[in-house]
């Protein structure tokens, strides 16, 4: 092979090298265009999708406006609807004030006459028919006062205007006012008051009597025999706070398990044939529950059926120790170490006279039936005194004293009256005391001393209770009524009557400040709503033209809403009297002038 | 193995023995590319061994020795061409360290079925580096050769020694010491 074949050779294999990487070159430059295509491709699908999403997030978008919108409108909506809710709610309370002073106004002249009635001369079925007429009456009026309690709690105005009192005071207080109704069905009222609790507590007394009497009130109510008794004892929190607890506890029908839970709903008794049988709103605990907790407590109930129940309740409360309460807890000199024999039917009943008696530092033992004291008496040691209820004498008084006078002559007797009962008819020489029930501490330790007193006299005759009021000297009073309901002139006229009263009647305010011009007046009655001018102006004009020698003011108003008693005071007047007026109410009233 | 390799071996045969050599010894060697090579293409990486072997029995150069002077000269030709991976090191272990993570993600740019060896390195100190070569093909020599290349680009004293795991020349172990 020749130089040139050779070369000829290396060309060609050269050529053919720059041709297959021509051909390469090709090949990639084509891959690289597809690549291109595939990523043009890519991008305009980006691009496409990223419209797409842009008009569903722009559509969504929208959407969202639109609800929100909605949303806005349903909120103003909202609004309305709440305010109208307010408006309509401050109407329904306005209304229930006003319909509650229109139904209390002739209410009033309803309890009033048929009260005034009731000690004319009637005839049986008259007198029982107008009984009625004012258990209804007042049944109706408690009604009325639960349902506005009822509606002001709901509304969250209730206010508490707390004060220092005597809690011994108000449960005696209490337990006097519900002793009619409760020795009517002859049942046993009383209360212990433990030695924890503080005397004096700064608290809204009137819901706390409230409270209380609406307990005791159902504890009545359901028992048919028995007792209702109140308990009270104390923690002491520090810093003269302290959680006091109450139980009221009954001897009554009971309450099913399965009924406790609703029992404090609203509108809700243990079943609905109770409300046919003992009548009431239903509303009475859920009341006593609400006006708990706003004391910082609570309230509950324990019961079994056909044994009876016990409600406890507990609130926060300031409270002070008063000298007073050594009266109560304290060894008595001329009690101690004093002996009494404590007959009494009710274990309750008789175990708080006890406990009591032994405070004071006597000596005591307990005979649940007049034949267990009796021979108590006749076996045991000789007692100083005997307490015995007279309810079991009074079932033959004759034999009764009898049996007495043959084992225990010389014994002086306290005997425990109902409030009803009349005058015991007392056999023998023997020295007798009556203290009528619920028993009260002070009355029992005065009739206690009175009487072992009386054993040391030779002289030992029949003397008349000593605990019960007389009847007060009254001093002359001018009395204005300012009243212009004719039927509720004519009640409040008859009612002051009684107490021998004879008031000058005048129409409105005006009337009013033209007869006090004219003449001189003790106390005026004055009735609020009034035409012409009503009885806090014709207050205020009184005060202010006669400041030294004005008159004793008397709200007397059927107007029980929130807020009045405090506002009458404000202005200038000095007592207040709801109408329905009760002879009580009245009676206190009236002797407060004295004062 | 890339045709870069190939066309480069014949250049410097041509510059060192004149076209003629380089010539016949593709056509002594028979090879089913006929010696078409283009820096462009992929060809058998036994065709090389071919062609080494076939020059060591012409120019009576050992295989190892013309590796070794292959590599050297084929260092300062990527050098020459490709100038811009080869700035940013500034000594010779800087510059190894370079090849995974940069040279060779360079490469798979322009040719992503280029079959690369794999470099493992531990620096042992300031100036010792031991790196690991490991291939599917055995060019453990022709590797040898590149890192004197590199060494002499750098103008180091660097001493390579060598221990091979096997004596297939796939796998090697260099150690790398700079004289202080």
């Amino acid at each position: 092979m020749n130089e040139l074949e050779q070369l000829q050779r290396v060309v060609y294999r050269e050529r053919a090298a720059r041709k297959e990487a021509e051909r390469l070159l090709e090949r990639k430059s084509l891959e690289l265009f597809h690549l291109n295509q595939q990523l043009v491709g890519a991008r305009d699908e980006l691009e496409e999708r990223v419209k797409q999403r842009t008009v569903a997030l722009e559509s969504a978008n929208l959407q969202l406006q639109e609800e929100i919108a909605k949303h806005k409108e349903t909120q103003t909506a909202l609004a309305l609807a709440r305010d109208k809710a307010l408006e309509a709610s401050r109407l329904k309370s306005e209304f229930l004030a006003n319909m509650s002073h229109e139904i209390r106004t002739p209410l009033n002249t309803v309890i009033g006459l048929s009260n005034l009635l009731i000690d004319t001369s009637l005839t049986a079925q008259q007198r029982d028919f107008l009984r009625t007429i004012i258990v209804s009456g007042e049944t109706l009026l408690s009604v009325i006062n639960d349902i506005l309690d009822f509606s002001r709690i709901e509304a969250n105005k209730l206010t508490f205007e707390r004060h220092p009192f005597h809690l011994r005071q108000c449960i005696e207080d209490t337990l006097d006012l519900l002793a009619p109704k409760g020795s009517e069905k002859g049942l046993e009222l009383g209360y212990l008051i433990h030695p924890s609790v503080p005397e004096i507590l700064i608290e809204d007394m009137t819901r706390l009597r409230q409270i209380i009497v609406n307990l005791l009130n159902n504890g009545i109510k359901f028992t048919h025999e028995g007792g209702i008794f109140l308990f009270v004892d104390a923690k002491n929190l520090g810093d003269g706070q302290y959680e006091l607890h109450f139980s009221v506890k009954d001897t009554g029908i009971g309450i099913a398990k399965d009924r406790v839970a609703k029992l404090f709903d609203p509108f809700t008794q243990a079943d609905a044939s109770t409300t046919r049988n003992y009548g009431g709103t239903g509303l009475g605990l859920t009341i006593c529950q609400r006006l708990t907790q706003l004391m910082g407590g609570k309230i509950w109930v324990e019961s079994k059926v056909g044994v009876g129940s016990t409600f406890h309740f507990k609130i926060r409360t300031e409270g002070k120790r008063a000298d007073t309460a050594i009266y109560f807890k304290q060894v008595q000199p001329g009690l101690q170490n004093k002996s009494v024999l404590i007959v009494k039917e009710n274990r309750t009943a008789a175990a708080i006279l006890q406990t009591q008696a032994k405070q004071w530092g006597m000596k005591t033992a307990v005979a649940h039936s007049f034949e267990s004291g009796m021979k108590q008496l006749e076996f045991g040691k000789p007692f100083d005194l005997i307490a015995i209820d007279a309810t079991l004498v009074d079932r033959d008084p004759a034999s009764c004293w009898e049996n007495l006078n043959s084992v225990a002559e010389a014994i002086p007797c306290v005997l425990l009256t109902p409030l009803t009962a009349q005058p015991a008819e007392i056999e023998g020489t023997r020295f007798v005391t009556q203290v009528n029930k619920p028993i009260k501490p002070l009355m029992l330790r005065r009739a206690f001393l009175q009487t072992l007193e009386q054993k040391a006299e030779p002289t030992g005759t029949k003397l008349p209770s000593q605990t019960q009021t007389k009847p007060r000297e009254k001093p002359s009073l001018r009395i204005l009524l300012a009243e212009d309901n004719p039927f509720n002139q004519k009640v409040a006229v008859n009612m002051l009557k009684r107490f021998g009263y004879l008031p000058d009647v005048v129409q409105n305010g005006c009337e009013a400040l033209d007869a006090l011009k004219f003449q001189k007046y003790d106390v005026v009655f004055m009735d609020i709503q009034m035409p012409k001018m009503d009885g806090i102006e014709a207050t205020r004009q009184i005060l202010a033209t006669q400041s030294d020698e004005r008159p004793r003011i008397i709200a007397m108003t059927a107007n029980a809403m929130l807020g009045d008693r405090d506002r009458f005071f404000k202005i200038g007047m000095d007592d207040y009297i709801s109408k329905p007026v009760k002879f009580p109410e009245l009676e206190a009233a009236l002797n407060r002038c004295f004062d | 193995m890339k045709g870069i390799v190939f066309t480069e071996f014949l250049e410097m045969v041509e510059k060192q023995h004149g076209w003629k050599m380089a010539d016949e010894l593709i056509v002594d060697a028979a090879l089913p590319s006929e010696g078409i090579y283009t820096a462009v293409g992929t060809y058998p990486h036994q065709e090389m061994v071919k062609l080494v072997d076939l020059l060591s029995k012409k120019t009576g150069v050992s295989v190892r020795q013309l590796f070794l002077s292959y590599g050297q000269y084929l260092f300062q030709q990527f050098n020459h061409y490709y100038a811009y991976l080869f700035d940013k090191a500034q000594n010779t272990f800087e510059f190894l360290e370079s090849i995974e993570n940069s040279i060779h993600v360079e490469v798979r740019k322009l040719y992503p079925d280029a079959e690369l060896p794999t470099f493992t390195y531990h620096q042992v100190s300031p100036n010792q580096l031991i790196m690991v070569y490991r291939s599917e093909r055995p060019f453990a020599d022709f590797a040898e050769g590149l890192l004197y290349g590199c060494i002499a680009h750098f103008d180091e004293s660097i001493t390579i020694e060598r221990e091979d795991s096997s004596n297939s020349g796939r796998e090697a172990k260099f150690i790398l010491t700079r004289a202080v």
